[in-house]
Parts: C-alpha cells; structure tokens; sequence
C-alpha cells in the first residue's frame, strides 16, 4: 500500500496504517531531522513531533494537490525543525561534537576524519537557515528543485541562489581554515 | 577549494543511526493522542439528526419549511400592505359595526 493510501486510512482512524508509516519513513525523516539540527538528540524528538502532528491532523495533507507525501511530510519536519532550533537553549543537550568523540577511534586517522566531520557539521549548522535546509533538500533528500523549492516556500529562482551562496559559504570556510584561520 | 572537493566532503556527512526502537516508541506515544477531526464529528451530527426525523427525505421538508419561511417574512417585510383596505372603505365597514340605537322598548314587547 502506498503513502497516499496509508494516510486515506490514517485520516479514517487506523492507527495500523500510521504504524506501517512510521515503520517504513522514521529513518530517512530521522536522518532530515538531524541535518537540520545537527543533535541525534533533538532530531529524535523532532521527528516525534511531527509523526505526532500527522496523527493527530492527518487532514493535512491532500494528495489531491498532486504532492507527494514525503514532500508534504518534510516541510512538517522542517517546520518542527526550524521551531525546535528557536527554542533552544545553547548546549541544553550533548553536541554532534560531543557525540562524535564518543565514536571516535584513537587512531590518528579516524580522529582526524572525525574532526574533519564536526568541522563540516558545525560549517553547515552554521549557515543561515534556508540556505541550510536549501543545501539539505536538494543534496542530502533528492527533492528536486520544485519539490525543495515548494517545502521552502520560496521560487526556483530563489532556491537555486539560496543554493549557491551555502555552497560558496562553505568554500569560503574551509579556505579560510586551511589558512589557518578557524571558526567556532 | 573547487565544487567536487566540496560536493565529496558533503557526500561523506556523517548521519548516525536512528535508535532502534525508535520507531516503536513514536507509535506508543501516538496511542495516547487523540485524533482531531472536527468537521467529521460535525457531519456526523448532523447525519445523526436527519436520520432521527421521521418524515420522509427530512432534508427536503425541512428545506422547503425554510424556503416558505423565507418568502414569508419577505413579503411582512418588504412586500405592499394588500390585506389593508383603503381609508374610505374603513369607514364604509366601521359603520356596520355601529349598532342602531333608534329602537325602543316598544320594538320588542
């Protein structure tokens, strides 16, 4: 059964249809949570709410419109997301880096491949918001442009530049590390 | 620093794992949150009411009760007084209920 019949069933009250939902798109909103957030932590939580947002108002969405359910689903999660990042109180809950250190390998290699990671995931957190969830969309979840551009609320146009200025951000700052200058 | 070396550094973004049971645990907690459905509660009354009247099609009738209504308070409203009789014949009619007091006692014994 696809995820546009799961949620006819959902909207009806069967609780068995959301469980299949849950089972089959936890991981891979999981992982859209984290990019957002950047904390397994949160991310769980985030993902929490928004499964719990589609329970309680599957009404929602309208597979009517012509829009996928992921697609639909990922602005609720984003949306959480973004809320989520608002309220945060700083380090209220164990940092990526925190979290990488307790995988890390003492071997020189893998500390270095670590550090190299929480560098990039600070890089990316540290971007402004739709440019990080523009570079999270198109690059880490495969929407297309539109489909990225729809669950932003923005144009293409605007996508593509928001696009753009993450990827020269980034460049910009890892140049600049290289020379020695560091960040965060 | 060029696009590829970028596009390969973002490729290799490390995602942990979600937590197992995680899944389990978002569907738990959904069995403890109730459903919001408004306008179906509201339908459902209102089917529930239609299907207690007895009449037949309760839905026409009562349709047609309104209409009537309608048309009716228009025309008290808004429509021309027909049912009111024009001054002179008001007075024609206020003398048929004047009683003629020229008799006398003789009349009737």
């Amino acid at each position: 059964m696809n995820d546009e019949s799961l949620m006819v069933r959902i909207c009806e009250g069967d609780h068995q249809a959301f469980s299949i939902l849950v089972e089959r798109h936890s991981q891979m909103f999981f992982a859209a949570a984290y990019r957002v957030c950047g904390n397994p932590v949160e991310a769980e939580d985030i993902v929490q709410d928004a499964f719990l947002k589609l329970w309680t108002k599957p009404q929602g969405y309208d597979a009517s419109k012509g829009v996928k359910f992921t697609t639909w689903f990922y602005r609720v999660v984003t949306n959480v997301g973004i809320d989520a990042a608002r309220k945060k109180k700083p380090q209220s809950s164990p940092d990526v880096i925190d979290f990488m250190a307790d995988k890390a390998d003492l071997a020189d290699e893998n500390l270095s491949k670590n550090q190299e990671q929480a560098a990039l995931e600070r890089a990316i957190q540290a971007l402004p918001e739709r440019q990080k969830l523009a570079l999270n969309l198109c690059f880490y979840e495969g929407l297309t442009n539109k489909e990225a551009a729809d669950v932003i609320g923005v144009g293409v146009k605007a996508l593509e530049s928001l696009l753009m200025r993450a990827k020269k951000s980034l460049k910009e700052k890892f140049e600049d590390d290289a020379g020695g200058v560091t960040y965060g | 620093m060029d696009d590829k070396d970028l596009n390969q550094m973002l490729e290799a973004r490390f995602v942990p794992e979600a937590p197992s049971n995680m899944a389990a645990r978002i569907v738990e907690a959904s069995r403890h949150v109730e459903q919001h459905r408004p306008v179906e509660g509201l339908r459902r009354w209102v089917r529930g009411f239609m299907d207690g009247l007895v009449f037949p099609q309760p839905e026409m009738a009562l349709g047609a009760l309104g209409v009537f209504l309608l048309i009716g308070l228009s025309i008290g409203v808004f429509g021309e007084s027909y049912l009111i009789l024009p001054d002179a014949t008001m007075d024609d009619l206020s003398l048929a209920f004047e009683a003629d007091y020229t008799f006398d006692a003789g009349d009737f014994l």
